[in-house]
């Protein structure tokens, strides 16, 4: 049967399946993605507590007051510090590791399975289990530091290096991630082109950054988006082990939005801040895409 | 000069298969030699022990008398095409040729002269700065061989490197590796599974089977002269008849011979047989009159196959399928039952262990 034999109501019920198909997907992207996206925007141009049924326009005065404050500042320095640092390593380390376990043997595969087990843990926990390790009294890195003659670090008490500390946790979480991709990334660049490398008498550099390396730099640039837009959301770790202290020195962007949005009961401010941090993910994101399409487009 | 020497090299993998016996060969330089055989006879590895990229086990290989066994492949002095080309992906096409020579440590106003001239001995000077994904497959075949030939090498290795390209581009490029042959005067070692590669550009075939070699001699004489049953059989469209002597009409032969074999090209009608020419009129075919001794047999054709001035038939005789041709004449029907001829002389015997018995 054609379409041109369907009657009216099938005609129309044929031309709407797509729509009602998509339909559930699409209701729930309006109402919990892009529904809260817009009512941040509209909160940030209010005064509210979040109890009270009266909300007070105060147009860009919330912007005005974070981009004001030195607090906040150091906060977007901390949070820029904290993403710069943990994708480096993470992506760095994960190279390294996946160069190191690039072979498929038995011993490899165990090796992929004991890095990549943080990744599985829940952040949380993992939180949970470092703030013992980090105890400045009776963890078990200061026990090992004196083992050796070292003294008591106070990994998470000590401003100057509490932001490390909390970096460290993520890389070791995340490191076995990025190497997981960048194996499966290198196990698929063609053997032959290594083949052809050895009869162009390249040595390991040579080899390294003119094919390994452009050769998985698509799988590269998609882990450090992935890693930045991750850690500039950084919260669960803060929250639990350092509530953003001490001195504000772990505070990152998202943490100070709780902050002021749930024991401050400032919503209009924590929604300002939000749309900040929108606004950096989105110009990061799209640096990166124009950035991407210029550069990884051998395929 | 460069000449290449293989004595006594054996290539045994891991779990203690040889794929290479006892292999002694020698490339003399300036030859085509084209190392063919069906899948899995070691011609490919062979090709990568010269090479360097696969260890050679056992014995010795040398490239101008000098002993390469331990050489880094990139200090052999040698190139290679590969079968799907390899070329890098992420580089343009000069950043393909030019990548060996700069690891070479070549000049830079050196390695443009050379990339400018090779670039447009295989007619690709407009393509430079294209990557490999943006060219057809005959363009990344011609990238391959530029970035082969412009490292000035010794010798060139080639690994089935036409077998990805359509029929018609396979024939150009034949041509045209004759004719680069010609032109650089460097040894050619080239690896295939087709006999017709083989046979048209080769001035020494090295057949293979078995990780054994079964004759190593000039096309013609591979041709006319096969050392044995397989190498009778390898060579040669279609495929030369092998029958056990005791089935065939009684031939005054020597006892050893146990096979004999004849080229299709050497059937012949016994006598004249009925057929139709091109524009559909009855014709007679032209016949051969035996003399005594020779072959002679009844049979009846089962299948035609006209590749135009030729046709190859498959004949049922009481022995067995005979597949013969003829060459520019009528065409008979199947069905058609003829009388067949093969000269004494075409006949080629083998012994027990299928070795040539030449009587």
């Amino acid at each position: 049967m054609s379409a041109r034999e369907l009657t009216g109501g099938r005609r129309v019920l044929g031309a709407a399946k797509p729509y009602l198909i998509v339909a559930p997907a699409i209701a729930i992207l309006l109402v919990f993605w892009v529904y809260p996206i817009f009512n941040m925007g509209y909160l940030s141009l209010f005064k509210w507590d979040l109890i009270s049924p009266k909300m007070k326009f105060v147009g860009l005065d919330n912007f005005a007051a974070i981009l004001a404050d030195a607090q906040f500042w150091q906060t977007v320095a901390s949070t820029l510090i904290y993403t710069l640092f943990v994708v480096g390593f993470g992506v760095g380390l994960g190279m390294l590791v996946a160069v190191y376990l690039y072979e498929r043997t038995k011993t490899n595969g165990f090796l992929q399975a004991v890095v990549f087990s943080p990744y599985v843990v829940s952040l949380a926990s993992v939180a949970l289990l470092w703030l013992w390790i980090m105890n400045k009294d009776f963890g078990l890195l200061n026990s090992l530091l004196a083992a050796v003659g070292l003294g008591p670090v106070d990994w998470l008490g000590d401003p100057r290096v509490a932001l490390a500390s909390l970096i460290l946790i993520s890389v070791w979480k995340s490191v076995g991630y990025d190497s997981l991709i960048l194996v499966s990334a290198l196990q698929a660049i063609p053997r032959h082109l290594y083949e052809a490398a050895r009869l162009d008498s390249a040595g390991r550099w040579a080899t390294f950054s003119k094919i390994t390396f452009p050769m998985i730099s698509p799988t590269m640039f998609f882990l450090v988006i992935v890693d930045v837009i991750a850690s500039l959301k950084v919260f669960e770790t803060i929250q639990i082990m350092t509530s953003g202290g001490p001195q504000n020195a772990t505070n990152t962007l998202v943490y100070s939005l709780y902050e002021y949005g749930f024991q401050f009961n400032r919503v209009g401010t924590a929604a300002a801040i939000g749309v900040v941090l929108l606004v950096m993910i989105a110009v990061f994101s799209v640096a990166y895409f124009k950035l991407l399409a210029r550069r990884v487009h051998y395929r | 000069m460069s000449a290449i020497e293989l004595h006594h090299v054996r290539k045994i993998y891991d779990n203690d298969v040889a794929v290479i016996e006892d292999m002694n060969l020698e490339i003399s330089d300036g030859s085509f030699t084209v190392l063919v055989g069906p899948s899995g006879c070691g011609k490919t590895t062979t090709l990568r022990m010269i090479a360097g990229l696969e260890d050679i086990s056992e014995g010795d290989l040398l490239i101008d008398g000098v002993r390469m066994n331990d050489v880094d492949p990139g200090d052999r002095g040698v190139a290679m095409v590969f079968q799907n080309y390899a070329l890098y992906p992420t580089m343009t096409v000069r950043g393909n040729i030019e990548f060996g020579l700069i690891n070479a440590k070549v000049p830079k106003d050196e390695r443009d002269r050379r990339i400018e001239e090779f670039s447009r001995i295989v007619g690709l000077s407009d393509y430079l700065d294209r990557r490999p994904s943006q060219l057809s497959g005959g363009q990344r075949q011609r990238v391959a061989l530029a970035r082969a030939m412009v490292k000035h090498p010794k010798v060139f290795l080639m690994d089935e490197p036409l077998s990805n390209l359509d029929a018609k581009l396979r024939a150009q490029m034949r041509t045209e590796l004759i004719a680069l042959h010609q032109r650089l005067g460097t040894t050619f070692v080239y690896v295939t599974h087709d006999q017709t590669e083989a046979m048209s550009m080769a001035t020494k075939i090295v057949l293979m089977n078995n990780g054994r070699i079964q004759q190593a001699d000039e096309p013609l004489a591979i041709y006319g002269d096969p050392a044995n049953r397989f190498v009778a059989q390898f060579i040669g469209v279609p495929t030369m008849n092998v029958f056990e002597r005791g089935s065939l009409p009684v031939l005054d032969l020597p006892d050893r011979a146990v096979w004999v074999g004849f080229r299709p090209s050497r059937v012949l009608f016994a006598e004249r047989v009925v057929g139709s020419s091109p524009s559909g009129e009855r014709e007679l075919t032209e016949a051969h009159t035996p003399e005594h001794g020779d072959l002679i047999f009844d049979a009846a054709i089962s299948i035609r196959e006209i590749m135009g001035s030729e046709i190859v038939y498959q004949a049922r005789a009481g022995f067995g399928d005979v597949s013969f041709k003829t060459f520019n004449q009528p065409q008979v029907e199947v069905g058609t039952r003829v009388r067949l001829c093969v000269d004494f002389a075409s006949l080629y015997l083998f012994d027990a262990d299928e070795r040539r018995v030449v009587a």
